[in-house]
């Protein structure tokens, strides 16, 4: 027995044990898969509210009795018209901050920074997410809608030049 | 070959407690819980909930996409048509989706994939230091808290909070480290070290490779210094060893990653990113961040920023007290990583040069080197502890000793108590420890990830105007973002438009009828009916990697067109980049090998696995006592 106790005590301390029975050899190894098995356990408990998640929303594309994306044609058009309104002011401001043809794809995201914040304000308004509000915006472009000034939307963007410095 | 030559270094030291820890079943319990302390939001907000902040859209559309590649289109994604009307898509910096954990995204889903990759590189992280530290003789408990320090150090939180979940590959770091030092005299670690850098080089992140590679510079230069001195005695390396072992590492290491390393390197050659900004930060600033917590954030500018414990940071100065050799490596290790950190301080700061190199005169933000100092101060913390640890237990035992009555047994309970002594109070220092930098770092539930999940829309591929700044939501609809960003000024082309009612047509004053039949990324089918000779165009940019088998690829104001002749035709456009095939080639023969050298040593540790079982039942059967661990002394 005292033997079993200083093996185990020099295990406990870390130091190599060499096995000098079968037990002692089979021992330590159950232990080890035991161990391993508890730790992938806990390990899955942490892990598992993320894998008991909702199942992401799913809107259809289809026009459906003027319903699509799940918003009414009329909803859709006063949230393109507003999205619209609004460019005008973007294109401006990204110009005004980043002025000249060089800084021209800094302009064009600046805008794209402004229309964000538009996105953001008509999700609240109109109780839509980000997802609606976006594809609405991509209808309205894609549909030629025409905007405050009767024209529809500039459908292309600037071609990628990102500035040395941020 | 492995040297034959004798363990290296200072004989270890039993400790009690240290065994319980060679249970890697038990460190996975404490990795685990350590983890879900530290990321109650990553763990428990909505897991398909996005956070506000534009970069993380930037990835998970990334991350979305080649996912999409990936299980819908079983492509390779060479090529991302969802951003800027296509672009690189492995040979982008940022891109991780042929590294290990992308598998994750693939299996659960980007969105989910992404949570549960940090809590696999967090745990990671904690395991890979521990062993580094345990490599340098720190205690059981000195490693546990410098693995949980580091991985749950400050800058997490900041790369949580902007969504680079690729950039948390830092934690692959020590297991680079680790290998390294494993490596000078067992091969098998070179090839183990290989497969982290590659892991890395994979992983994307333009900053996390170079960083490893300064480290590895560093470590390198210290072992050979010490093999150059014979300071380790008969059991000194040769003092080519530390370089051999390195530039091994790096042939696997190049080998495995060849598939994403070549394109990569050709896209950054053609397309070098644009830096000109002087980056500067106060040393007093570099500290703060590591070392002073953010609910004191008035002591120093950007105070929590990397922080790795304030505790941590004492004990990595007690290992200098105690004149620790190996924490003195790692302290000196992490005082060069600061430095570098505060960045063109003065016109002769280190950065100043160090930006002057190859691929570092593309970074920028040398104070995001300070993470590789959090990781160099928990190891030497580790070894303040262990050597306070010890000290103690060396004391106890002293007074035990010295005030018994015990006679010969008083040594034995004098190492016993002592012991218990030691690792009482390095028990309540290192949860002292891991609590203060869990307590202070922790991503709270319901701050990051506060917008809703985006919803997918079942519809054929198109282009939209778009929005980089909402990037996700457009790959999840299977429409591409025309407005984009990357650091690159990747070519783009100004036809390209978002209200097209077919993404495939016939350029104006061509006469033809233009049709898609299939379409996958790398793949599109068109029937084509020409009157006459006709360019096609297809709304995304040119790339050289495109190929037709009817007519001739051209690059229309470099969108994607193509010429045929008159007649009715069935045009099959293909990207095929030869960067990533030849890469690919490279990377299947390399991991080929691998797996054969694995294969080898696990045989190897099977045999001696049956032998010793062998030898413990022949013994057992025979009667026979246990034979001595050392010969006696008279056996020569």
């Amino acid at each position: 027995m005292v033997p079993t106790v200083r093996t185990a005590l020099a295990w406990l301390y870390g130091a190599p044990v060499r096995p000098r029975s079968p037990l002692g050899l089979w021992l330590p190894t159950a232990v080890a898969v035991v161990a391993l098995a508890v730790g992938w356990r806990v390990t899955t408990k942490v892990a598992r509210p993320l894998l008991a998640s909702k199942p992401q929303p799913v809107l259809s594309g289809d026009d459906v009795n003027g319903v699509r994306f799940g918003v009414p044609e009329a909803t859709r058009r006063q949230v393109f018209a507003d999205f619209a309104k609004a460019e005008p002011q973007s294109r401006a401001n990204g110009v005004s901050s980043f002025p000249g043809p060089e800084l021209a794809w800094s302009a064009e995201d600046h805008r794209g920074a402004y229309e964000r914040k538009t996105a953001a304000e008509l999700m609240g308004r109109y109780g839509l997410t980000m997802s609606q509000v976006y594809l609405i915006l991509d209808e309205g472009i894609r549909g030629r809608w025409p905007g405050p000034d009767g024209q529809p939307l500039d459908p292309h963007t600037v071609p990628l030049n990102p500035r040395r410095k941020y | 070959m492995a040297a034959p030559l004798p363990p290296d270094d200072d004989a270890p030291r039993a400790r009690f407690g240290d065994g319980l820890f060679r249970l890697l079943g038990l460190r996975l319990v404490v990795w685990a819980l350590a983890a879900q302390a530290f990321l109650p939001g990553v763990l428990l907000d909505p897991a398909k909930n996005v956070a506000y902040y534009h970069d993380e859209h930037n990835c998970v559309m990334h991350e979305e996409a080649a996912r999409l590649t990936l299980a819908t289109f079983h492509e390779l994604p060479a090529w991302n048509p969802y951003f800027c009307g296509g672009i690189a898509g492995i040979a982008n910096a940022p891109d991780a989706s042929l590294a290990p954990d992308f598998l994750l995204r693939i299996l659960f889903g980007t969105l989910e994939g992404r949570r549960l990759t940090v809590l696999f590189f967090v745990m990671l992280g904690m395991e890979g230091t521990y062993r580094w530290a345990r490599k340098n003789r720190a205690s059981a408990l000195g490693a546990a808290m410098a693995g949980i320090a580091f991985a749950c150090s400050g800058y997490y939180v900041e790369l949580l909070k902007s969504g680079w979940i690729f950039m948390f590959n830092y934690q692959l770091v020590p297991w680079v480290g680790l290998a390294f030092e494993e490596g000078l005299r067992k091969r098998r670690w070179v090839v183990g070290g290989g497969l982290f850098l590659a892991w890395l080089v994979i992983g994307g992140g333009t900053y996390v490779v170079p960083y490893t590679g300064l480290a590895l510079g560093a470590l390198l230069l210290g072992e050979t210094v010490r093999a150059l001195r014979k300071a380790d005695g008969p059991r000194s390396l040769p003092w080519w060893r530390p370089g051999a072992t390195l530039v091994g590492m790096g042939v696997v290491a190049a080998g495995v990653s060849a598939i994403r390393l070549l394109p990569l390197a050709l896209l950054m050659r053609g397309h070098p990113r644009p830096v000109d900004q002087r980056d500067v930060e106060s040393p007093l600033a570099v500290l703060a961040s590591l070392a002073v917590p953010r609910t004191h954030a008035g002591w120093g500018a950007h105070a929590g920023d990397f922080y790795v414990g304030g505790i941590v940071c004492l004990l990595a100065v007690v290992a200098l007290l105690f004149a620790d050799r190996r924490g003195a490596k790692f302290f000196a290790v992490a005082v060069m990583f600061a430095v570098f950190a505060c960045g063109e301080v003065d016109k002769y700061a280190p950065y100043v040069f160090l930006h002057k190199l190859p691929v570092f005169s593309q970074l920028r933000f040398p104070v995001r080197m300070t993470v590789m100092a959090a990781l160099f101060v928990a190891l030497a913390g580790a070894r303040g502890l262990t050597r306070l640890e010890d000290a103690l237990a060396s004391v106890g035992a002293w007074l035990v000793e010295g005030s018994t009555s015990l006679g010969a047994r008083a040594a034995v309970v004098g190492k016993l108590l002592g012991g218990a002594l030691g690792v009482g109070a390095a028990a309540a220092i290192a949860l002292f420890a891991a609590k203060d930098v869990i307590s202070d770092n922790f991503v709270h539930e319901g701050a990051l990830w506060v917008l809703g999940p985006p919803a997918r829309v079942e519809q054929p591929f198109r282009q939209a105007r778009g929005n980089r700044w909402d990037a996700h939501v457009w790959t999840f609809a299977n429409l591409g973002s025309l407005h984009c960003f990357e650091e690159q000024a990747l070519p783009t082309s100004p036809l390209l438009r978002g209200d097209l009612p077919q993404e495939e047509y016939a350029a104006p004053g061509s006469d033809a009828d233009v049709e898609r039949v299939s379409w996958s990324p790398h793949r599109i089918v068109l029937r084509v009916r020409a009157r006459g000779e006709a360019l096609v165009r297809v709304n995304q940019n040119w790339s050289a990697a495109w190929k037709t088998d009817v007519g001739v690829v051209e690059a229309d104001q470099r969108l994607l067109a193509v010429r045929v002749p008159a007649g009715e035709h069935l045009v099959t456009l293909r990207h095929a980049d030869g960067a990533v095939r030849v890469g690919f080639v490279i990377t299947a023969v390399s991991l080929l090998l691998v797996l054969r050298t694995a294969a080898r040593g696990t045989r190897r540790r099977l045999r001696a696995w049956r032998r010793l079982h062998d030898a413990v039942t022949a013994r057992r059967g025979s009667g026979a006592s246990a034979p001595p661990r050392t010969p006696p002394p008279d056996a020569a």
